[in-house]
């Protein structure tokens, strides 16, 4: 795993509270008092710098989004439809930001402190515009407009990177995670955020086709052979993938793909697909260094 | 014999246009082409296989669906009654959790759970003779506890669970001859052996007296029926997945087709099930390209409305079923200490679940201090708790008096399935409304399909077995929209299942005291239906002999059972459990006259929701565990010792 500037930087803000005692004063130094109740808000706070008293999920948080590093010592308020209120009203937090999806359920956490709904997915606009919009109002809330500036120029300079690395990758990729019953496939593309992505490293997205809200759809494997020249670039999800990549090995359909009998298959970490921009970052630069390589081929 | 030919030719020809419009019949200098070129591969191995399992997976579910009917003798059975499905589901389940590594195919944890099942079931019911009721009771009690335990896995692991929302909802995909060669296998055995076993499977027509006298042990009989439907249905859905309402429609259509005797309602509804689900996949086929859709999710699109259109164009030659003795032989108790006893225990967790609740520190009695500062919290969702639970207790009570049928839970009517078929596209689709906004709507839904099935069941003189053959369709309707929404969705499909647990957290003081005072009014007009009460589960005969109403005491009953289940499904969600169970729970008690089972069940209704959602809040700190899945856990776990005891 390669240590950034920006990990190092939560360490540092982590190191104290881990050093303090697990309940008490964490919290009370931290004056902005945050909650946030959602995946992509608490990575967007995080890339601030801004460490919110307790979040929802957090076990959810350190499987999917994992980076920027959620500090030890942040509350765990349970799931992210209900989280524990009475907990929450405990906690006295300063300010609570919730997915505007997440809002009608929670009306009553306006009794404990300002709500405030934060509309997460881009709907008609590309995903990583749509977050670097989020990051600076939520820059603007907390007061660290530039941190906001600096997270954003550091996502387009991994993208321009990423770019220039792919200047002579002329092949189509489909962006997909495999199903352990190796015959369906999840396939990304469209808006969000690993389409959008893609799309501004100069890559060309061989899915066309319609996605759900957060950028991703099912279909099954034989849609790999609409496009049989494309690059197939597919997400490590440890066991799972393995299995699946098993069972694929058996499968004719997948052995009679070109791009498999070339070899053009790619497998990169996984990153979470309606993230922030922190894991837009790390999409461009994975997709720069893996597919360089065969940019000739 | 019509209708299967159309639906199959139908099929036949979205397969010929498939195969010409992706340019794979130009594949078809088939054994000359190199095994290797990519068109030929899909055709050979992709779509050819799935022509051929599509037929072979429907009929074996319609041959299985009408088996587990005969064998049950109801025509709302299926082989999910008996718990089969939800308990691989729930292996699957566990198995991508907890086993991530596991290399196996899925067939493993499905045959397994399957496996369990049947154990379990058929064992509990053993001691009674196997009789229907008590199979298809067990059977929903364990399917329940199951279902809500997936359910959990389902809200706390949503990430890891992909290839389960997957598997459950039904892809036909294939990539080789394994699994057509395999369930041709298998239809051609259960084929040989219905052929078999015709005689004693067509007996099961009669009551078991009759049976009995003609020398044939019903108890065998059934157990070879249930056994065969168990182990066909387990076969399919360890090779494809969950394939909901496939069997049971074809099953219903042979019914309304007008096909009666046994083995002549077995092949018409194999043929049916195998042509709906052949259209049905053949249609998501040729839609791929635009939008991969499961064919499990929605052959309900396609089956109900056919169904609908078939149960009320008038020519309906349905077959009265057997009326099941809903009264079990048991001990009775004294009914009023029975009754102060259920009422102590609901006093008991009102008190529990306003005093007692957890910090990290542990669990902690409020003082008087903090005791009015928590009420606000706490005090609307025991309010809310409590009235629903009753509500739906109480509906689900009237809903098996008014059917006579053991497997009616309030659902059936419509009422429910009509909310969530209108909050999906409102969770789904439209930016996020307010809570009061939300609930307006759903309460519109909820009250359109009640109109709906009102008018639809009017001309039978609410009869029944349209009513709940009519109430199956649209539950199924929406089933299948829901499950379609899930496959699709994003992490927003975990509030759906929330409110589809039954979730008391988001319940405000005002709402409370609305279904409160809904809870009261109804119970206020309750007596004066004591009489039908009594009456209608003897039949529609006897009861008008004895000067009853039919149509205007149905009317009556379905109205009040509307507004409870819809008032409860629109402030918590719908809680099947609750209105399936408690009733039988109440009876297996000892509680036997009307009215006092009507009291029992509402007040143990509340009492377990109240319990229900004061565990869920303390058992997981910080997580919450909806009421509804609680109350199934927590009720199952009640009804094992009841039943255990009923008999002694």
């Amino acid at each position: 795993m390669r240590i950034t500037r920006r990990d190092i930087l939560g360490a540092a803000l982590a190191a104290p509270t881990v050093m303090l005692s697990r309940h008490s004063s964490y919290a009370e130094m931290n004056t902005a008092r945050m909650v946030s109740l959602d995946l992509l808000i608490t990575e967007l706070l995080l890339t601030l710098g801004e460490i919110p008293i307790a979040v929802a999920n957090i076990p959810l948080y350190r499987r999917l989004v994992s980076s920027p590093i959620l500090p030890q010592g942040v509350m765990d308020l349970g799931p992210l439809n209900e989280p524990n209120l009475e907990y929450l009203q405990q906690l006295a937090p300063g300010r609570v930001l919730v997915a505007d999806w997440q809002a009608p359920n929670l009306q009553s956490l306006a009794r404990i402190a300002p709500l405030m709904p934060i509309k997460v997915f881009a709907g008609k606009a590309p995903a990583l515009t749509h977050c670097e919009t989020l990051l600076s109002d939520l820059g603007k809330l907390t007061g660290r407009g530039a941190r906001a500036v600096e997270a954003i120029a550091a996502t387009h300079e991994a993208i321009r990177t990423a770019r220039s690395r792919l200047r002579t990758f002329s092949r189509a990729i489909y962006i997909c995670r495999f199903s352990r019953d190796g015959r369906n496939i999840a396939l990304f593309g469209g808006n969000g955020m690993l389409g959008d992505v893609a799309g501004r490293t100069g890559l060309r997205n061989a899915f066309s086709g319609r996605v759900n809200a957060a950028g991703v759809t099912n279909a099954p494997l034989s849609r790999l052979a609409d496009e049989p020249d494309a690059v197939i670039v597919h997400f490590d999800r440890g066991e799972e993938t393995d299995v699946a990549l098993k069972r694929l090995e058996s499968s004719a359909l997948w052995l009679a793909l070109p791009a498999v009998q070339k070899g053009h298959v790619i497998r990169m970490p996984v990153i979470y697909p309606s993230g922030g921009l922190r894991s837009a970052e790390r999409f461009a630069d994975q997709l720069g260094v893996q597919l360089a390589a065969l940019a000739d081929g | 014999m019509l209708l299967p030919c159309i639906l199959f030719g139908l099929g036949l020809l979205l397969f010929v246009v498939y195969i010409s419009v992706t340019g794979q019949a130009g594949a078809s200098r088939l054994f000359e082409a190199p095994a290797t070129e990519l068109k030929t591969v899909q055709l050979l191995y992709g779509t050819l296989p799935r022509f051929v399992v599509a037929l072979v997976a429907g009929a074996l579910l319609g041959l299985s669906t009408t088996l587990m009917q005969q064998g049950l003798g109801n025509p709302l059975a299926e082989p999910g009654t008996i718990g089969l499905l939800s308990s691989s589901r729930l292996a699957v389940a566990c198995t991508l959790i907890f086993l991530p590594g596991f290399t196996g195919s899925v067939a493993v944890p499905v045959l397994g759970g399957s496996l369990l099942a049947l154990v379990i079931v058929l064992g509990l019911s053993m001691r009674w003779g196997l009789s229907p009721l008590f199979l298809i009771l067990h059977g929903l009690v364990f399917a329940m506890l199951c279902d809500a335990v997936t359910s959990m896995l389902i809200l706390s692991h949503y990430d890891e669970l992909a290839d389960l929302l997957l598997w459950q909802s039904g892809s036909l995909v294939q990539d080789n001859w394994q699994v057509a060669q395999t369930l041709t296998v298998c239809l051609v055995a259960l084929t040989g052996i219905i052929l078999l076993l015709k005689k004693p499977l067509t007996l099961l027509d009669l009551d078991d007296a009759a049976v009995a006298s003609l020398g044939l042990s019903p108890t065998a009989a059934r157990l070879a029926a249930v056994g065969l439907a168990a182990v066909a249905a387990a076969v399919v859905t360890a090779q494809i997945g969950l394939l909901a309402f496939v069997g049971l429609a074809g099953a219903a259509l042979a019914r309304l087709c007008g096909a009666r005797r046994f083995t002549h309602r077995m092949a018409l509804s194999g043929f049916l099930s195998a042509a709906l689900l052949l259209l049905t996949d053949q249609s998501v086929q040729l839609a791929e390209g635009l939008m991969a859709i499961p064919a499990g999710t929605i052959t309900a699109l396609f089956a109900a409305p056919v169904l609908l259109i078939l149960l009320h164009s008038g020519r309906t030659g349905a077959k009265k079923g057997r009326v099941l003795n809903v009264n079990v032989p048991a001990r009775i108790r004294a009914t009023p200490g029975m009754l102060f006893g259920v009422f102590v225990v609901l006093m008991i967790t009102v008190i529990l679940s306003l005093t007692v609740g957890r910090t990290p520190d542990g669990f902690t009695w409020t003082t008087a201090n903090t005791f009015f500062e928590l009420l606000p919290w706490r005090w609307p969702r025991a309010a809310g708790a409590l009235s629903a639970g009753g509500m739906i207790a109480l509906s689900g009570y009237l809903m098996q008096r008014m059917t006579g049928n053991p497997l009616a839970s309030p659902e059936l009517i419509g009422v429910s399935s009509g909310a969530t078929l209108v909050m999906l596209p409102v969770i789904a689709l439209l930016p996020p409304l307010g809570r009061t906004q939300t609930m307006v709507i759903a309460a519109t839904g909820a009250l359109l399909f009640l109109v709906l099935a009102l008018r639809l069941a009017r001309r039978s003189n609410y009869a029944p077995e349209k009513l709940l053959l009519t109430g199956l369709a649209i539950t199924a309707l929406s089933g299948s929209l829901l499950s379609a929404a899930i496959y699709f969705g994003d992490v927003r499909v975990t509030r759906l299942i929330g409110w589809l647990s039954g979730s008391t957290y988001a319940v405000s003081s005002r709402e409370a005291l609305t279904s409160l005072a809904v809870l009261l009014a109804v119970l206020a007009v309750l007596p004066l239906t004591r009489r039908w009460l009594s009456m209608l589960p003897l039949g529609e005969a006897v009861a008008t002999s004895v000067g009853i109403e039919i149509k205007r005491a149905r009317f009556v009953l379905i109205v009040l059972v509307a507004v409870l289940t819809g008032t409860a499904t629109v402030i918590i969600g719908p809680v099947t459990f609750v209105g399936l169970v408690v009733p039988h729970l109440v009876r297996l008690m000892g509680v036997r006259r009307p009215l006092a089972q009507a009291a029992g069940s509402m007040l143990a209704g509340a009492a377990l929701m109240t319990a229900s959602d004061w565990i869920g809040r303390i058992i997981a700190f910080p997580w919450e565990v909806p009421a509804g899945l609680v109350a199934s856990v927590v009720g199952a776990l009640f009804y094992g010792l009841t039943a255990r005891r009923g008999r002694r």
